[in-house]
């Protein structure tokens, strides 16, 4: 059976800002920490450590083909990050909490400002720069990654498309009965349940999904409560960005934000406490972390970047990277009051360790905005300087020679 | 029902899937000459353009291309008004898409185009290379290139190049973007591309 790539992508777990997570316990009440991946609860694998699918007659082999083909294409993309040290970082939390799987699944972080990460079913993970910027601590990511291993270990997208491929099969032969029956127009209402009925498959494996990813927080020492975090934090991010968290009940591939807060909150509860590790992530990161919140800037959301730049200075009072990024949202922003909020941002920028060189120029440009000339000339001379081979190195210096 | 009415029905269906298919990639021959952009610009093309004449965009802007947008696309808006969107007016993306502002400093004026290609194409990693100062038609501009990808999220990526330049005049950007495919496409299109951006004129503007 041919698949189209699109097709498979849809069917993927899609853990972001079009959709994330949400948990329904399969069994609330036991505080137990197994995930699963030892075969000790009901969350226990459907696929087997080293198992390889869609060989030769098997139904999944084309899935199986394109799958490995994307994959082919992710290994030498552009989009592909490819810095040692937070590769070693991220994918060895994968490594870790995958046990017996760790050699099934292979992660490649990607340059995408999106909050997300994806599962196929051959092994290949992919984890977006966006979720990256958006989480502040290990917990938080950990929490996406046991989740995405969870899809893998219990084989949601490979049963997903058997439940699709057989409803749509039962669709077939439903509308042909209809049809001879003389009862041809009922045939819409029956391909609509059974749609409705493949949504609902999803949100399920969403909520053993998320329930695997709380326990391996638990398990690996991390703080369960991070997990609920995650979806306070974009439901934050959605309502100051004024956008609305539609959620149909039938027609969903995910489990509402709130339904997730809630179950989520209440299993971290029944779990030990744990820690964030905020420093390590930080740390694990270090080498893209000006990268990605350039990337988040360019996006032009600001009311985004806002939300994300407060949320790492709560975890890190002053981090320079973080007051850079609040600092310039609201210099291009540009609202009411935006410039001298800004300034007070951007100075506490600038004595930090972690402040970039652009820290420097969105001050500069901001004083020489002000009418604060002979400041703007210092700052935009220390950003060269900090920044000899800027592109817009010819035209600042031209502006600073006139 | 009456099957002539039935009948009627279906040729009404069939025709308005018609005209709907037909108004999602509608494009009319522009040039070679003088092209008036809406009265408030105006350039000359040496050749054949294909321009889009349907499709959600802003009044103020047009989208051109040679061999297809997936490919090629010149993207030129003409007089953008304080607080507006480059390109798109479909009301829920222009609320959230990044906006125009009197006295944005050059550097500025290229995040706000890489911005506004994050929404409308779906781009990604930005690698500014050049960001200059340029005289249009008398007037202060900023010129810039940069590279970018495409279809990360949809599994088809391609890695893509853009030139452009961007002027102020009298409070309203006027732009002229454009981006294609690296491999032949931009070098191809590049010196055409030049031709038009020294062409631009402002009519009744002030220098």
């Amino acid at each position: 059976m041919s698949l189209t790539r699109r097709g498979l992508l849809g069917g993927l777990c899609m853990c972001g800002a079009g959709g994330l997570l949400a948990c329904t316990p399969t069994d609330p009440g036991s505080p137990r920490l197994a995930t699963g991946i030892g075969g000790q609860s009901d969350l226990s694998p459907r696929n087997q450590p080293g198992q390889r699918h869609g060989t030769d007659s098997d139904p999944d082999a084309g899935m199986r083909e394109t799958m490995d083909r994307m994959e082919r294409r992710i290994q030498t993309s552009r989009y592909r990050v490819r810095e040692a040290k937070v590769n070693a970082y991220v994918g060895g939390i994968v490594q870790r909490m995958a046990g017996e799987f760790a050699t099934d699944i292979r992660t490649y972080i990607v340059r995408v400002p999106d909050f997300n990460a994806t599962q196929a079913p051959n092994g290949m993970m992919q984890v977006w720069t966006g979720l990256l910027v958006r989480c502040t601590n290990e917990a938080q990511m950990a929490a996406v990654l046991g989740h995405e291993i969870g899809h893998y270990t219990r084989a949601h997208s490979r049963e997903g498309h058997a439940v699709r491929r057989t409803n749509a099969d039962i669709g077939q032969a439903l509308a042909m009965l209809l049809g001879a029956v003389g009862a041809g127009q009922l045939a819409d209402i029956n391909t609509i349940l059974l749609t409705a009925s493949s949504f609902g498959y999803n949100r399920e494996g969403e909520r053993e999904a998320d329930e695997i990813g709380i326990r391996m927080l638990a398990e690996h020492g991390l703080s369960p409560i991070e997990a609920a975090r995650n979806w306070e934090n974009i439901t934050a991010e959605f309502e100051a960005r004024g956008l609305p968290r539609e959620h149909s009940l039938l027609f969903s591939t995910h489990p509402s934000d709130a339904e997730r807060t809630t179950t989520l909150r209440r299993r971290a509860g029944e779990l030990p406490p744990g820690e964030k590790q905020a420093a390590r992530y930080r740390d694990g990161i270090s080498e893209i972390r000006e990268y990605i919140f350039e990337e988040q800037i360019r996006t032009g959301v600001h009311a985004a970047t806002l939300v994300i730049a407060d949320r790492w200075l709560a975890e890190f009072p002053g981090d320079g990277l973080a007051l850079y990024a609040k600092g310039e949202a609201l210099r291009l922003r540009a609202k009411a009051g935006d410039d001298e909020a800004a300034a007070t941002a951007l100075d506490g920028a600038i004595r930090d360790a972690h402040a970039p060189a652009n820290a420097w120029r969105s001050y500069g440009l901001l004083r020489r905005k002000l009418g604060q000339e002979a400041e703007a000339r210092d700052l935009l001379n220390e950003y060269l300087r900090r920044a000899p081979n800027a592109p817009d190195r010819d035209l600042l210096r031209r502006s600073l020679a006139g | 029902m009456a099957n002539p009415l039935r009948r009627f029905l279906r040729v009404l269906a069939l025709v308005g899937f018609a005209l709907a298919a037909a108004a999602c990639q509608h494009y009319a021959a522009i040039g070679p000459g003088t092209y008036d952009v809406h009265g408030k610009m105006a350039v000359q093309l040496d050749s054949q353009w294909n321009r889009q004449v349907a499709g959600p965009r802003a009044p103020w802007a047009e989208i051109w291309t040679r061999h297809g947008p997936f490919l090629d696309a010149l993207v030129i808006a003409a007089g953008v008004a304080a607080g507006k969107p480059l390109v798109d007016a479909r009301s829920t993306t222009a609320e959230q898409m990044p906006k125009f502002s009197p006295g944005m400093a050059p550097g500025d004026l290229v995040t706000l185009v890489q911005g506004t290609l994050g929404f409308a194409e779906k781009a990604s990693d930005f690698e500014t290379l050049r960001v200059e100062t340029a005289r249009i038609d008398g007037h202060e501009a900023v010129r810039f290139e940069f590279t970018f990808g495409t279809g990360a999220q949809r599994g088809f990526e391609t890695d893509r190049k853009a030139l452009g330049v961007a002027v102020e005049v009298e409070g309203q950007l006027y732009l002229v973007l454009f981006h294609a495919v690296d491999t032949h496409y931009f070098d191809a299109l590049r010196p055409t591309v030049e031709a038009v951006i020294a062409s631009i004129r402002f009519p009744a503007k002030r220098a």
